[in-house]
Parts: C-alpha cells; sequence; structure tokens
C-alpha cells in the first residue's frame, strides 16, 4: 500500500458536504428577512435656525418671512399682507418672490407641526435655497 | 430498470448551485438595505411631505419629538436642555454637523419653538425636519 494514494471520502468535485452550508445560509436569510426594516422612505426639510430679536444676526438683505399662525381656529400662511389657506398657494406666492434673499419661516405657538413642514415644503419648491427657522410666539425660554 | 437508473442518477447530481447563487443574492442585498439603526427610533408620525432633495446629506443627530411634546435621543427621553448640550458637543467634537428632528405631525408649534431656541443658544445653526414621502402630496 506504500505510495498509493488513500482513498478520500469526499472527493471535492462530486459529493462536497453542503447541507451545513446551506443551514446557516438559510438562518443568515430569515435573520435578514425578519430583521430588515421596511418603513416608508423619510425625507428632510433642512433650514438654517435664526433667533428672533436682539439676537439674531444682522442680515444686508431684506428679509422675507413666512408667517404660520392660527387665526379663526384654521392654520394660515401669512406673506406680508396676504392671508393664503392652502399650500397650492402659499407656493404660487413665494414662487413670485425674489430667492436670493432667501426666506424666513415663523412658525406660532398654537400652529401644528404638519403646518410648519407644509410651509417649509412650499419654499423648497418654490425654490428657495436659504431658508431658515424662526421660533415665533409665546414666551421665551 | 434503466428508466429507475435514470431518475436516481437525476437525483444523485441535483445541481444546487443555483439555488445557492440566488440566496447569497439575496443575503447580501439584506446586509446593504437593512437600517438597524433606525430600529432604535420611536414610531412617530411625519409630517407628510416630500422633503427637499438638497436638505442635509451629512450626519446628524437625531432627536425625537412626540406628539406629546416628549424628546427622545436614541429613544431615551430627555430634557430640553440635556439635548442641547448633546448637540452642541457632538457638533463640536465633528460628530454631527447639525440636528434632525422628527417631529410628530400633531405636535404644536410651541414644543418645535422651544426645541428651536434651545439649539440656537446653543449654537446650533442647522436643523431639518424629517418627513414621511409614504402619503405626501
Amino acid at each position: 500500500m506504500i505510495g498509493k494514494p488513500r482513498s478520500r471520502r469526499w472527493s471535492l468535485g462530486s459529493a462536497l458536504p453542503m447541507t451545513p452550508m446551506i443551514d446557516v445560509v438559510f438562518l443568515l436569510l430569515i435573520f435578514f428577512l425578519v430583521t430588515s426594516q421596511q418603513g416608508a422612505p423619510e425625507g428632510k426639510l433642512a433650514a438654517g435656525l435664526e433667533l428672533e430679536g436682539p439676537e439674531a444676526a444682522p442680515s444686508e438683505l431684506q428679509p422675507q418671512f413666512v408667517d404660520v399662525k392660527l387665526v379663526d381656529g384654521s392654520e394660515v400662511f401669512i406673506v406680508g399682507e396676504r392671508r393664503l389657506m392652502s399650500e397650492r398657494a402659499l407656493r404660487a406666492v413665494l414662487g413670485a418672490l425674489p430667492k436670493e434673499p432667501g426666506i424666513s419661516i415663523r412658525g406660532d405657538d398654537k400652529v401644528s407641526v404638519d403646518a410648519i413642514a407644509r410651509a417649509m415644503q412650499a419654499a423648497a419648491d418654490a425654490g428657495f435655497v436659504r431658508r431658515s427657522y424662526i421660533a415665533g410666539g409665546g414666551p421665551r425660554g | 430498470m434503466r428508466r429507475a437508473r435514470f431518475q436516481r442518477a437525476r437525483v444523485q447530481g441535483f445541481d444546487l448551485t443555483p439555488m445557492i447563487d440566488v440566496v447569497l443574492q439575496i443575503i447580501i442585498f439584506f446586509m446593504f438595505t437593512s437600517r438597524f439603526g433606525e430600529l432604535v427610533r420611536s414610531e412617530i408620525d411625519l409630517p407628510r411631505q416630500m422633503g427637499d432633495d438638497s436638505a442635509m446629506a451629512v450626519e446628524a443627530l437625531v432627536l425625537d419629538v412626540t406628539a406629546e411634546g416628549g424628546l427622545l435621543l436614541e429613544g431615551v427621553p430627555v430634557g430640553i436642555g440635556q439635548a442641547a448640550d448633546v448637540a452642541r458637543a457632538r457638533i463640536a467634537v465633528g460628530e454631527a454637523s447639525g440636528v434632525r428632528l422628527r417631529c410628530d405631525r400633531a405636535a404644536t408649534g410651541a414644543t418645535l419653538n422651544r426645541v428651536a431656541r434651545s439649539l440656537a443658544s446653543a449654537g446650533v445653526d442647522r436643523v431639518s425636519i424629517s418627513t414621511s414621502q409614504e402619503g405626501a402630496p
């Protein structure tokens, strides 16, 4: 028997035991299937933060404001003298404004975050790159 | 008899390679797409808006704001002052460049304003508000 190669139980090409590997692979697959989260995709509305009042940073450009307020139980967007009820109307008004000075959105304490987000979305859709949020209303601190 | 031998040969020679290929592809897909970091975030009904593509793409500290006005930092309730201190510290060491607020759409502006004032006072000048693109107009 000297010099004769020992017969191997498993030859590489034909009968490599696949069962353990398949077990592990299926366990991994089940793990990822169970743990992966298929949540709704999230978007972001970016804004600079500004302080109102004497602490505010001086600006060379005339600021443009969108006030989000509660008037007669309804959330309204106020741009200058105009009171707008819908996001579409706000977008149309903002679309006509110059974009260089940027826009500041000032949310009142009584409105919902949803209304503030709608104003920010309208500003983004209207093409304002420089957007800032100013905490409005209510006592400080 | 010939037929039985033929069937046995077919069973023995069953090729597992395509199945293993597919299963491994699926595993790799899930490895890349699963987001373990978001598992610690609380369930929040975000404002339904599309958001802005040019929004903060860099690392941001995520702060959850519940409908009742509570704040959660990585799932742990925190006070406004504490959240602002953590934000200032993380920005100072370069771990974050801003704060991402995951506000419940039913939360009041009063809560958002208190958080905004606190963050601005702490020197944080960039925030973004998370939105849910599902159901956005």
